[in-house]
């Protein structure tokens, strides 16, 4: 079940949320810089999974701050975390369908190297458990980088980033029963592709050989 | 797997809703009756709660760096306010468009008419001719009045009578054509109390006569579109057609002009 406290920013973050676009509207660099602080998280994760590759989400991520400070006067309300994750998933559009796009580094690359944990490792974990953990992010990345394009992204914001249909409907562009079969297709596909580390984890029984699929 | 798909397709959105508690009452309540009657969507909604649940226990990935912007970018300025004349634009199209329909409507009853007026006229003229074919008409009335229905009765009318009702309709919003004139165009010689028959129609010469009203030979005059006469109502027409059409044309180009840019 969706966690009602993921619905959405607390009233009081709404009302900073609102002085802050009203003074980056007026052009305050500081206003807008607490914004991209807030969101930059989200953004980059969705840059992330819908690029599979870490330096193309920088960029993304990047050019899409940019665009929003340049058009922060077109903002009219409603969710500005919307507002900023459908200019970063334009801007990961743009790059996925560029001719010169290449791929530095892997998305598999990237949560191998460096900290062996990975980078969702939470520092205050044993070793053991964030070596579990690590494994099991490696798997759940890996899964969801083999999606296709469309229910990547819908996986992404609605399981990951727990985000509302209608969030992920404005963000996608897409209707909201088409949001729906994306989520439902991908969720099953990942469920396929995880099969292995559900049942690791005893969140599913073990498959026999004659299998209900 | 293909089997799965088909019996169970329409319960896709019910189980992605309910995982996601957006499932409501009736929703929830049809879902229920299927689960119990159904494993394998029993099985399938335990498997996907897991995967979500393990989906939303991952943490996301810390962005690498700030994205904290080191100058202002120029701001785009704010879009040309043409929302005011874009709806004015579009109610004025609307209401052209509303009186076009109607003063088309009103055309087409208009014809109706003269259609009507035309068919009555050519009745009238027939009876008046009446008394030239009286002699047949009293051997065989029966034949007489199916002539009266029947295009044969170009054998025996003078071309006038003939073109009313063979060769309507009038001209849009033109009276029925009381006359030669009306009908030809061209008012015809006085005498010309031209009497058809099938060898005339046949023959060449029928062609210099009809010639001599300004149209072409044969039978394909009294077919043919007659010259129209403009009336007010067409040129009103006409004028809600162009006026329509720039209206149309104009919020089209408001629309385009305005439209939001992608971000």
């Amino acid at each position: 079940m969706a966690d009602p406290s993921q619905a959405g920013p607390h009233p009081a973050a709404l009302a900073d949320e609102r002085g802050w676009v009203e003074r980056a509207q007026q052009g305050d660099l500081v206003a807008f810089n607490a914004i991209v602080e807030r969101y930059q998280r989200y953004a980059f994760n969705l840059a992330l999974r819908m690029l599979r590759d870490p330096s193309a989400a920088e960029d993304a991520t990047q050019e899409a701050f940019f665009s929003a400070c340049r058009n922060i006067g077109r903002f009219k309300g409603g969710s500005l975390k919307s507002w900023v994750l459908t200019i970063v998933a334009n801007r990961a559009r743009d790059q996925l369908r560029s001719p010169s796009r290449r791929r530095n580094t892997s998305l598999e690359e990237y949560t191998e190297g460096g900290d062996p944990a990975g980078p969702w490792a939470d520092a205050g974990d044993l070793p053991e458990e964030q070596a579990i953990r690590a494994e099991t992010s490696r798997q759940v990345q890996g899964a969801v980088s083999q999606l296709p394009e469309d229910q990547r992204m819908v996986v992404t914001l609605v399981d990951l980033q727990q985000m509302d249909y209608e969030e992920a409907s404005r963000i996608t562009d897409a209707s909201l029963g088409t949001v729906k079969s994306r989520l439902f297709r991908g969720r099953q596909r990942l469920r396929d592709l995880l099969r292995p580390a559900l049942e690791l984890s005893g969140d599913l029984p073990r498959q026999n050989l004659e299998g209900s699929k | 797997m293909g089997l799965f798909w088909n019996r169970h397709s329409k319960y896709e959105m019910l189980l992605t809703e309910h995982i996601d508690g957006r499932l409501d009452e009736a929703g929830q309540a049809a879902l229920d009756r299927h689960l119990q009657t159904c494993d394998s969507c029993a099985v399938e909604l335990r498997e996907l709660e897991a995967l979500t649940s393990l989906l939303r226990s991952e943490p996301l990935v810390e962005a690498p760096r700030s994205f904290a912007l080191p100058y202002a970018p120029a701001q785009t300025a704010e879009e040309p306010r043409t929302g005011g004349w874009l709806r004015g634009m579009q109610v004025a199209t609307a209401t052209a468009a509303v009186v076009l329909v109607a003063l088309v409507s009103l055309q087409v009853g208009d014809i109706g008419s003269v259609e009507e007026r035309s068919f009555s006229t050519a009745d009238v003229t027939n009876q008046a001719t009446a008394p030239e074919t009286a002699g047949a008409e009293a051997a065989a009335p029966e034949m007489a009045e199916a002539n009266d229905d029947s295009p044969t009765t170009i054998e025996s009318l003078p071309p006038e009578d003939v073109g009313i009702p063979l060769a309507t309709p009038a001209p849009l919003g033109t009276p029925a054509p009381a006359d030669k004139t009306a009908l030809f165009g061209v008012a015809p010689p006085e005498d010309g109390q031209l009497t058809l028959d099938q060898a005339d129609l046949a023959t060449p010469a029928l062609g210099d006569e009809f010639a001599q009203f300004g149209i072409g030979g044969g039978l394909e005059p009294l077919l043919a579109p007659e010259p129209e006469q403009r009336t007010s109502m067409d040129w009103a027409l006409v004028a809600m057609a162009i006026v329509t059409a720039a209206l149309a044309l104009g919020v089209v180009g408001l629309t385009w002009t305005s439209r939001r840019p992608r971000l």
